[in-house]
């Protein structure tokens, strides 16, 4: 169907998160954090995937991204709770999952833990301190990056240019490079799949005005006027610096790149519009 | 034969509805039971068959908006016509499905075909009669009450006034008046003005059975709210508010998503409310909201699944729930063409199959029953060979006798009580 377009590859990750879930479900002697990362990967594979869809659904949408926030919101805690320092080993701290295995376990170094079966790599970002920190500072990331889909969602809201999202240079230097291409898929989606959204939006010179799915109200709106050839960069005078690399990022179907509506509009210009329709709406 | 995806009998059970997903709705009228075949107890046979819903192209929002068959709700029968309501994610449609049974003949001006006849041959007057004809039934589309959701529609009621009725998508709920198409009244918004922080949608509605005031919805976060539209216009301010407090031994990283209701069903006394959430059926007094008044797990074996079920998206499954006539059983669909029935009083409850493999026609249903670990009886299945690609969403049940219908994928079931 026209606009349905889903193109997903299918994986070496995906094939192993199949196991993976099995694993989790029959295992009972699966340690807490690394269920709980991989009901975090899955979320964040699954929010992934619904980007890439033309509509995604709305109620399975918050769904998930309210477990995304709940296991987010747990993760802050824990950390908050202990320092980092060098000897990994998360005491889990309080936390509601009473009925899980308790996760008491101080798994030493990463060489300890490649003893356990080759999928639980992703415990390893877990322990590693220096990943613990990459966690803390991606959860911002991860709560944008889950109100940008959101956002997306909401068929009557702001225009926003790409934003070029370069991931800062420390980040690159923190991957280790022996750790494998694996682990550093996993920090991808640990960055709250907000490298996905910006390879993708970099990459997609899109029409934005046809990419807004808006209310009927606005088709009698004129927006010739916003044609430019240049796109401005991102002004983001509100929100916090750290949240700077965010922008509420767009859905574009698949099928888009085709259209011949290229229209780069600039910031400033929608939220006069906005201005405006809400003058009009009488909002 | 496309996937059913909604089934409805009307409210004397004549008729039974079935909507699917290329958006054609089936019309099933039950038989005159006789006395020359009394085995044959009153069967469906089809009655009428029409295109509903057409796949529609959004070119402002370049979407493609689904034909499917979503909900499908009779009006009670006035006159010699039947109505109904149909919908699909964005549009409602009021059907008109009528007989003709008689043709007039003998018109003035037209000769039989259709055509003119010549002025200069017409030299009498004469008054049309009516003839019998061979019966055909014929569903023409009265009203399209179109443009009104931004979001999917989840369900349709029809208020007990018989003049409005009610749709409801993820995050709002509209009130119609059966004559007017152009306008609905919002009466529920539970858009937030930052779509960030949305947090809740709504997944149900409907309207009491009795007091044409009232109305519920449920959301995805477990919990059902009851508005009465008289006390405002617009209704976000719920008259109760049903939530269970969660039980912290069964808490896992899913609990949101399993407590989110998939369907809600007043009973037909009007005292009741049923949730359908992903593992159990809760039965709501109107009275208590702190608590349901009973709980009946579905298939509590599945709850060591989750993980698995989240992963193949089978968790956000919505199965649908339903009351028999008198309020003594509730029915809800299961996987591997399973449904499950639940009594009430005796508190028993029954597992049975709807598969051409396994009952032949008129054959007696044998109760099947799932094995969770150790050893497997003969006749038992163990949790991890059900089959998830079968499942029984939709399921009715007639309003005064024990006959019901289940839709399995794109196969439609009728189930009596054995004649003796």
């Amino acid at each position: 169907m026209l606009g349905r377009g889903l193109k997903r590859k299918l994986s070496d990750y995906e094939e192993n998160m199949a196991g993976l879930s099995s694993a989790f479900d029959s295992s009972r002697s699966l340690p807490y954090p690394l269920r709980r990362q991989l009901v975090l990967n899955m979320c964040l594979t699954k929010l992934q995937t619904y980007k890439m869809l033309v509509e995604p659904n709305l109620h399975r949408s918050v769904l998930i991204a309210n477990t995304v926030r709940q296991i987010q919101e747990e993760m802050r805690q824990e950390s908050n709770q202990q320092p980092v320092n060098i000897c990994p080993g998360i005491a889990p701290g309080s936390h509601s999952y009473t009925g899980m295995e308790s996760p008491g376990i101080s798994l030493q170094l990463p060489s300890g833990i490649s003893q356990q079966e080759s999928h639980c790599c992703d415990l390893r970002s877990v322990e590693d301190p220096i990943e613990n920190s990459l966690l803390i500072v991606s959860d911002d990331d991860m709560s944008s990056a889950i109100s940008s889909i959101l956002k997306d969602l909401d068929f009557v809201e702001d225009i926003s240019p790409p934003t070029c999202l370069v991931p800062t240079g420390d980040d690159q230097t923190k991957f280790p490079e022996n750790t494998g291409l694996k682990l550093e898929d996993d920090r991808q989606d640990l960055k709250g799949a907000e490298c996905v959204f910006g390879s993708f939006e970099i990459s997609n010179s899109t029409s934005y005005l046809k990419d807004l799915a808006i209310d009927d109200i606005f088709e009698d709106i004129d927006t010739s006027m916003y044609d430019s050839d240049f796109c401005c960069p991102p002004i983001m005078p509100s929100r916090s610096p750290s949240l700077a690399t965010e922008e509420p990022l767009k859905t574009f179907p698949s099928c888009n790149s085709s259209s011949a509506n290229n229209i780069q509009i600039c910031r400033t210009d929608l939220s006069e519009l906005d201005h405006i329709m809400e003058i009009l709406v009488g909002s | 034969a496309d996937i059913i995806s909604t089934v409805e009998f009307n409210h004397t059970g004549e008729l039974l509805a079935t909507g699917d997903k290329g958006g054609r709705v089936v019309i099933f009228q039950r038989e005159q039971e006789s006395k020359n075949q009394p085995h044959r107890r009153g069967e469906y046979n089809v009655y009428s068959t029409f295109q509903s819903h057409e796949p529609e192209f959004d070119y402002l929002k370049s979407l493609e908006i689904e034909e499917k068959i979503n909900k499908i709700r009779w009006l009670p029968q006035q006159n010699a016509a039947y109505f109904l309501l149909s919908t699909n994610d964005k549009t409602v449609k009021l059907w008109k499905v009528s007989e003709r049974d008689k043709r007039p003949e003998g018109y003035n001006l037209k000769d039989e075909d259709g055509r003119l006849r010549d002025p200069s041959m017409i030299t009498m007057l004469r008054v049309p009669v009516l003839r019998p004809m061979d019966l055909m039934v014929e569903a023409t589309p009265r009203r399209v009450f179109a443009n009104a959701h931004t979001y999917h529609i989840n369900s349709i009621s029809v208020n007990s006034d018989y003049e409005t009725y009610m749709s409801a998508d993820d995050l709002r709920i509209n009130l119609w008046n059966f004559e007017i198409t152009n306008q609905s009244f919002n009466i529920v918004d539970i858009k937030p003005a930052n779509m960030e922080e949305l947090t809740e949608v709504i997944t149900a509605a409907e309207f009491h059975p009795h007091h044409c005031n009232t109305f519920v919805y449920s959301s995805s976060k477990g919990t059902i709210r009851l508005c009465d539209m008289r006390t405002a216009a617009l209704c976000d301010r719920h008259a109760k508010f049903f939530e269970e407090p969660e039980d912290p031994s069964n808490r896992s990283f899913f609990s949101e998503i399993i407590s989110s209701i998939s369907d809600v069903k007043f009973s037909h006394s009007g005292r009741y409310i049923m949730t359908r959430d992903y593992l159990t059926v809760k039965v709501w007094d109107l009275n208590m909201e702190n608590r349901p008044i009973e709980t009946y797990q579905v298939h509590d074996y599945l709850r060591s699944k989750l993980c698995s079920l989240y992963e193949n998206d089978c968790i956000f499954d919505k199965f649908e729930c339903v009351w028999n006539g008198p309020d003594s059983v509730i029915m809800t669909g299961s996987y591997n063409n399973f449904f499950r029935m639940f009594d009430r009083n005796t508190k028993r409850d029954v597992t049975l199959e709807a598969s051409r493999e396994n009952s032949k026609p008129r054959a007696i249903l044998k109760p099947r029953k799932v094995c969770v670990g150790g050893k497997r009886r003969k006749d038992e299945i163990s949790v991890d060979s059900l089959d998830f690609s079968k499942k029984i969403l939709h399921t009715a049940w007639h309003p005064s006798e024990n006959i019901i219908a289940v839709a399995a994928t794109n196969n439609l079931y009728i189930f009596q009580d054995k004649v003796n």
